[in-house]
């Protein structure tokens, strides 16, 4: 679906420039999810704005399969994405009408179901939690039916028991929906439980040093966590982090 | 204490002072009238139809000059952040028209467009719209990136882009700039009709009133005009707490 092929970015700073990220290269298929895992200012959200053509890169190339390929993507903080002047059925539909979609109404109310906010779908974002505004986010973003769905850190504002319900939940809908999805994240866990495969990035200058291929199974739950693979990998992509603060 | 028990101890505070200072006669009460005699100016106010009249060309001018003032000024401060050109063709004008004091206007306004009411309507149009246009201007330049961002990247046109994302996140802005507006404008509008020519005002019954040494009438008037701008502060305030309910939230 994408290929990402000796990708390096630097910003301009007071000394000249500052290297963000340095010949990057991996691939996504479709219905693949791919954790970036990394420290802070390893450039992953850097990373992340370039595949969605927000940021201009140095070097390298962006390689999508087709040039009409759809991308979505949900920003770190939803309370400073999401519109708070419109209702969540609302932007939601919106959202479905400006991606072409032949019937939006239907296609949202679908949306809203899947991520149990049909109860709510009449408030406002300021009126829900961190974890809800999170959830309407990536309805909003889901319901344009991505090729390229794009997270960034979406799930670090909220506590581990939301984030736990949430990650489960989001996972299987982006199975059902096969959309690609890069997800970035500084947590082992999230990635491990989250994705199929883990790219782990050094700091900065941000570089592939490590990627893991996910062992457990793809309908996962609450359970994975007491798994000895997930708890031995944990282990190992911690003490990796661990070692790019020391 | 709640909020309107104390709002009205201060006001009844106010007037025991009033009555105080006509009672010890410690001005002139041809200066400060007794507040009965205002009390009686007022109701004979109220219940006269002139006086409908005076109120009614007063917010007719205010409510044309603002409308204008709003109808160029939007766009204005919209096009000064979407275009780098519109912004430095303007930014200086409007610096400058705000730096003189807008009754300065009011005698070359009636040279160009008469005593009527459409001087008064341009100077209210044009300082109105001064504010109006910077308020959105800030509105503009304060939207989130990431709400802007999202636009682009789902596919939003320019159009849907200022329709769905920036006219609604500028409001907050926008909205302070209408309260600044509206004040401006009233005051501009009760000045400009202190001038002579006019018929119908309150600026012309104020003026009316202190020649000829009506103080009741005087006091009277004016608290009519605290009244009625209190009241266009308040409906703008429901109005903002009803059409724009996401504004501080």
């Amino acid at each position: 679906m994408i290929s990402v092929c000796n990708l390096s970015i630097a910003k301009p700073n007071k000394q000249g420039s500052h290297q963000i990220i340095e010949r990057v290269d991996f691939d996504v298929m479709k219905g693949e999810i791919v954790a970036i895992l990394g420290p802070n200012g390893s450039g992953k959200s850097t990373l992340l704005k370039a595949l969605a053509g927000l940021q201009t890169v140095t070097s390298g190339q962006i390689i999508l399969l087709s040039k009409d390929l759809k991308i979505g993507m949900v920003f770190q903080n939803a309370s400073q994405s999401l519109y708070p002047w419109y209702s969540i059925k609302k932007q939601i539909c919106m959202f479905a009408k400006i991606s072409g979609c032949k019937s939006p109404e239907l296609s949202a109310k679908k949306m809203v179901d899947l991520f149990g906010l049909g109860s709510m779908d009449h408030l406002f974002p300021y009126q829900l939690s961190g974890g809800l505004m999170q959830l309407v986010a990536m309805a909003r973003t889901m319901v344009t039916k991505p090729d390229l769905l794009l997270l960034d850190e979406p799930f670090s504002s909220l506590d581990y028991f939301t984030t736990m319900r949430l990650l489960f939940k989001v996972r299987n809908i982006i199975k059902q929906e096969k959309s690609a999805t890069i997800f970035v994240t500084h947590s082992p866990e999230e990635a491990l439980l989250f994705a199929d495969r883990i790219l782990l990035l050094s700091k900065s200058p941000g570089k592939i040093v490590g990627e893991v291929d996910v062992k457990l199974k793809s309908e996962r739950s609450q359970e994975c966590v007491l798994d000895g693979y997930f708890v031995e990998q944990k282990q190992k992509l911690l003490s990796q982090l661990v070692g790019f603060i020391a | 204490m709640n909020k309107w028990r104390l709002e009205m101890l201060i006001v009844i505070g106010v007037f025991l002072v009033w009555w105080l200072v006509f009672t010890l006669k410690l001005v002139s009460p041809l200066l400060v009238p007794h507040p009965g005699l205002v009390a009686k100016s007022m109701f004979a106010l109220l219940f006269s139809a002139k006086t409908y009249l005076e109120i009614g060309a007063t917010l007719y001018r205010f409510g044309a000059g603002l409308f204008l003032g709003i109808f160029f000024g939007l766009p204005l401060g919209l096009s000064m952040e979407l275009f780098s050109l519109v912004y430095r063709a303007v930014i200086f004008w409007i610096d400058f028209v705000r730096s003189i004091p807008a009754t300065a206007f009011i005698p070359w306004s009636i040279l160009i467009f008469g005593v009527g009411s459409n001087s008064k309507i341009f100077v209210i149009a044009l300082f109105s719209g001064a504010y109006f246009a910077l308020s959105t201007w800030y509105g503009v330049k304060a939207i989130s990136p990431g709400r802007l961002q999202v636009a682009t990247l789902h596919g939003f046109s320019l159009w849907q882009k200022i329709i769905h994302v920036i006219i609604p996140e500028t409001i907050a802005h926008t909205v302070s700039g209408l309260r600044s507006a509206i004040t401006v404008a009233l005051v501009i509008c009760v000045a400009a009709e202190m001038f002579v020519g006019t018929k119908y005002g309150l600026g012309k019954v104020l003026i009316n009133s202190q020649i000829t040494y009506e103080t009741a009438t005087l006091y009277a008037w004016i608290i009519m005009i605290g009244l009625i701008g209190l009241g266009i502060n308040k409906a703008t305030l429901i109005l903002e707490r009803r059409y724009v309910h996401w504004v501080g939230k």
